[in-house]
């Protein structure tokens, strides 16, 4: 029967509140950091399309079944699902209901009188007793000195000195620095934008979304708030390692920019680790490769096509693979090229590259004619060319300067090599947040975690004639050694005192 | 003979010193009658292994000119180098001998693994990692590993203790606070190294936390110690609950180093293997 009338009265709100409860203990927020881990994990094994969407496609080509179940479950945007979102989300909400009334507690132990000495300090930790010429007025002020709160009791025989709130202080700092890189995280990704751009050595890029290769911007995100600015890729140097060890491993990469912003012209020399700053938008140099230059002459003589094309590098010694397309030739021409920076043809491996700087530049065309789709209306990717509907009319190997003549009169010279930069360009106005919160996390981690929070009591034991016995002793729930070490201080502290 | 050779040599001789410092404390760990000397003479030989890796440690820096963490072998032989470091660190304050084997033999693997599979020629470092982060980020990252493993050889302890009958191991609760010492000195630091990395990715790769394979399990190894710390303020959670959790988060830390660096790509691909 009590236990219904319990039942009834829990009611609702009484419900609500057994929920919040259990959502703010220690043990659900220790769970929700084990979840919170384990939901982690998916992400870090399957690719993600914030990281690279071609390793998604690849994932799809290779397990298209696999690939909608693991869709359906958000398995390929990890962080940003439902789930992953609902415990994080519980886990800041369990976070913020243990911290706010700890806060109260901890705003009220600081304002409020603290606690007299027990009658008898025999028992407690490291009693000592005594003899010196100092009252307990005395030693208060010494103890006030040295940054201790102390109390003394109505009757004026026993003083409490306190010391190491700032292990609580530190000890919430943390828990609300937590919660506030959270928030700057999300803040961050409302208001941000991101892409990346390929220029190509002597071309310009200007800070406009039409400009970019790949765009990603918060839900927020104003294309109004964009800097103004354009810069020239002016040179590329690479060097790679040429000794024995590590052979071809990258040495240097120094990308020179004429800078354009409105009134300025400068130029700024950007290398891995240092980007170029505009305005809080960095642009930071993430790799390189090369660009053949390809003319293209059709049967009358006319230049059909004449640009330096960027050729995707495969692996760490460039083997590069590249397209051409020329809708607009009276034939519409379609070549397939491998471009080798040191080419050699392996008689397993077929042509490839044995080091990626430019010791042996070889390139491999296949030149293929039909209609390229490209008047279609369909988004086309300039990386691929569909060969399925075409028709090839030759294959040739060529070095910078060689031309080739194809059997429908036209021409293909490969006319010398450049290189290309690729940049991403980052705003992100929660950055500086984030950053914040993580020096205040680290300052409230180590106080919260390394200071001691102890009390000692003075208690006057005997009145001599110029001698007061006094007992000391004291209380920490963390380090005795602490404890001990003060307890020590305080006498040293007092004797010392005597002498003056 | 040049500075990457000698300390190949200096690399060998730790690990012969280390198989005896492994036997002596194996023999300390069953035999109760001679254990204390035992284990006087494995943590000798342990110093001495100390010794004789710091300077391979030194010499491999010397030779490539520059902070011995460049690879995946620079950072086998340095992380080894801090474990041993961390729980000699430890013994010389608190009585930890007992431990010994469950010390030694993690830095042996590393270090056996770090000569057959890992190992790479000295040479300059490529230039995405060309910072003074990597002093800062790396150094933190492997100092931790250092105190997180003596976390994980008391941990083992804690489980195996009712399991086995070893002479000298102190009881539960004593080992408990040991490796809540040793985490409490352990996770500020890892917190700071996770930190300087996002600070370094943030002046290399334009974003402070991009969900790279490398990011994401060393954020999952915060929150198992976070939620390993948590559990030793919690009733009921301490001894061989919490133990298991610190297991946990170790296993994470492995699997930091070993698989999202073999297995995974990601843009921490600087294992050199």
């Amino acid at each position: 029967m009590t236990e219904n009338n319990i039942q009834i009265k829990l009611g609702f709100s009484g419900w609500l509140r057994w929920i919040w409860r259990q959502l703010t203990s220690m043990t659900t927020a220790l769970w929700l950091l084990l979840l919170l881990g384990l939901a982690a994990i998916p992400g870090s094994i399957l690719p993600q399309r914030s990281a690279s969407l071609i390793r998604v496609n690849d994932f799809k080509e290779a397990n298209p079944t696999l690939f909608e179940i693991y869709d359906q479950l958000g398995l390929f945007e990890v962080y940003g699902s439902f789930w992953f979102s609902a415990i994080y989300i519980l886990l800041m909400i369990s976070l913020a209901g243990c911290i706010v009334p700890r806060i109260k507690i901890h705003a009220k132990n600081l304002t409020e009188p603290i606690q007299e000495a027990p009658i008898n300090l025999v028992n407690q930790t490291g009693y000592q007793a005594i003899e010196t010429s100092l009252d307990l007025a005395k030693i208060n002020k010494l103890a006030q000195k040295n940054w201790w709160r102390t109390k003394i009791s109505a009757d004026g025989n026993s003083l409490t000195i306190e010391k190491g709130y700032l292990r609580e202080s530190g000890n919430l700092l943390f828990h609300i620095a937590i919660l506030f890189i959270t928030i700057a995280v999300a803040f961050g990704a409302l208001f941000n934008y991101r892409g990346t751009i390929l220029l190509i050595e002597k071309d310009e890029f200007a800070n406009t979304v039409t400009q970019y290769d790949d765009f990603r911007a918060g839900g927020l995100f104003r294309v109004e708030r964009m800097p103004n600015f354009s810069f020239v890729l002016e040179d590329f140097e690479v060097e790679f390692e040429r000794g024995p060890n590590q052979t071809g491993s990258p040495r240097e990469f120094i990308a020179e920019l004429a800078v354009t912003e409105p009134g300025l012209d400068y130029q700024q020399t950007v290398v891995v680790n240092k980007p170029l700053v505009i305005d809080g938008t960095k642009a930071f140099l993430t790799g390189h490769g090369y660009a053949p230059v390809i003319k293209v002459t059709d049967d009358t003589g006319r230049v059909v096509f004449d640009k330096a094309v960027p050729f995707l590098p495969q692996d760490a010694n460039f083997t590069s693979n590249g397209v051409v397309k020329i809708p607009d030739a009276n034939e519409q021409i379609g070549l397939l090229g491998l471009f080798l920076p040191t080419g050699v043809l392996d008689e397993e491996l077929g042509p490839i590259s044995i080091f990626p700087d430019q010791d042996n530049p070889l390139a491999f065309f296949s030149a293929w004619t039909g209609d390229l789709g490209m008047d279609s209306g369909i988004p086309q990717n300039v990386y691929r060319l569909e060969t399925e509907n075409l028709e090839q009319i030759g294959l040739a190997q060529l070095a910078p300067g060689d031309r080739w003549e194809l059997e429908n009169g036209y021409q293909v010279e490969f006319v010398s090599v450049k290189r290309f930069a690729s940049f991403q360009i980052a705003y992100d106005p929660g950055r500086i947040w984030a950053f914040i919160g993580s020096i205040l996390a680290m300052a409230g981690l180590m106080f919260g975690l390394f200071v001691t929070r102890r009390r000692i009591w003075l208690r006057l034991e005997g009145i001599g004639s110029s001698q007061n016995k006094i007992g000391l002793a004291g209380l920490t729930k963390q380090s005795e050694e602490q404890l001990s070490r003060d307890l020590t201080w305080l006498v040293k502290k007092i004797r010392e005192s005597e002498q003056r | 003979m040049t500075a990457g050779n000698l300390s190949n040599l200096f690399v060998y001789a730790t690990i012969l010193i280390l198989l005896l410092a492994l036997i002596t404390y194996s023999v300390a760990l069953g035999d109760s009658d001679k254990a204390r000397k035992n284990e006087n003479i494995g943590t000798a030989f342990t110093w001495l292994a100390f010794g004789i890796l710091l300077v391979a440690v030194v010499l491999r820096g010397i030779s490539s000119q520059r902070a011995p963490w460049g690879n995946m072998y620079e950072f086998a032989i340095t992380s080894s180098l801090a474990i041993l470091g961390a729980y000699l660190f430890v013994s010389l304050k608190k009585e930890i001998k007992y431990l010994g084997v469950f010390v030694v033999l993690p830095s042996l693997l590393l270090l056996g693994l770090a000569v057959t599979v890992l190992y790479t020629e000295a040479g300059p470092l490529v230039p995405a990692l060309r910072s003074g982060w990597l002093v800062v980020h790396v150094s933190a990252a492997i100092i931790s590993y250092g105190a997180f493993s003596v976390n994980f050889a008391l941990s083992v302890l804690v489980l195996l203790r009712g399991r086995f009958k070893f002479s000298r191991v102190p009881a539960t609760e004593r080992l408990d606070e040991l490796a809540y010492r040793t985490a409490l000195f352990a996770f500020p630091i890892w917190t700071f190294s996770v930190i300087a990395g996002a600070i370094w990715a943030e002046n290399a790769w334009g974003r402070y936390w991009g969900w790279d394979p490398k990011e994401t399990w060393a954020f999952i190894t915060w929150l198992i110690y976070a939620a390993y710390l948590h559990a030793r303020v919690t009733r009921g959670w301490s001894g061989k609950k919490a133990a298991a959790i610190a297991l946990t988060a170790y296993v994470s830390i492995v699997f930091n180093f070993f698989g999202v660096n073999l297995w995974i790509t990601g843009l921490h691909s600087y294992a050199g293997v």
